[in-house]
């Protein structure tokens, strides 16, 4: 089970995912994030505070993404990931390619 | 030793991983393991059956079936998963490398490079003209 929301803050766009980023709803993940970002939002903050599991499918539709915002001189930080997304974002040595930060309103105001 | 073991059989189709998944979790309780060994065991499975089902079977998929089996005793579970598909060796693959940059990053290999992570031990074998890859975690 697997839920996005999308909401704007002033120039960002809030995406939140909660409950489980896996090889069966990936694709599910990877289109709202691609939908995001062809609707011309390319300051993108990822909640994934509430993903409480992200196999490879899941780090590999955040990479496209993120190659897709920063062609367009955009970018996509992530906020407050749990620890089992953040342990296999280190895993992968995602953690020094992403922006992350430790709260939903530092990321915003990163920006 | 006793040994106590439990079998599942899927259809090699992505939506039947997580049946998959939830079997192997579920064994992985019974066992004994805490949740972050069920959570490990959890996702190794979902990237070993992913990669049958994309990789090994492809476009052959159809009728195919992904057999796994759980054994485990005091100190240690055992996955055994099994497919039909041609021979292939995952663990000859060369691993992914953490430090590579964005844009040269490619997009797989990280499914095996978890597994081989998150489980003690990791070994492949083609038995009966089946490959299995049978997948170790300690119990502490």
């Amino acid at each position: 089970m697997l839920d996005i929301n999308v909401a704007q803050q002033d120039h960002v766009t809030l995406v939140e995912a909660s409950g489980r980023v896996n090889s069966m709803n990936a694709n599910q993940f990877g289109e709202a994030l691609s939908d995001v970002i062809d609707k011309g939002n390319i300051h993108l903050v990822l909640d994934l505070s509430n993903v409480d599991y992200m196999s490879s499918a899941g780090l590999r539709e955040i990479v496209s993404a993120l190659k897709k915002v920063k062609r367009a001189s955009g970018d996509l930080r992530i906020a407050q990931p749990s620890e089992r997304v953040h342990e296999v974002l280190e895993m992968a040595g995602l953690d020094t390619i992403f922006q992350i930060f430790a709260t939903q309103g530092d990321a915003v105001g990163s920006y | 030793m006793n040994l106590e073991e439990r079998r599942l059989q899927i259809p090699a189709t992505m939506d039947q991983v997580a049946i998959a998944c939830d079997f192997v979790a579920e064994v992985a309780r019974d066992a004994g393991l805490d949740d972050d060994g069920v959570y490990h065991c959890r996702l190794s499975v979902e990237e070993i059956c992913t990669n049958i089902i994309e990789h090994g079977y492809g476009s052959n998929a159809s009728g195919e079936v992904i057999d796994i089996v759980c054994r485990y005793s005091p100190q240690r579970f055992v996955i055994r998963v099994f497919d039909d598909a041609p021979r292939f060796n995952p663990l000859e693959l060369s691993s992914p490398d953490p430090t590579t940059p964005l844009w040269e990053r490619q997009s797989g290999g990280w499914g095996v490079y978890f597994v081989r992570k998150f489980m003690n031990n990791v070994e492949y074998r083609y038995e009966g003209q089946r490959n299995q890859l049978v997948m170790q975690k300690h119990i502490s």
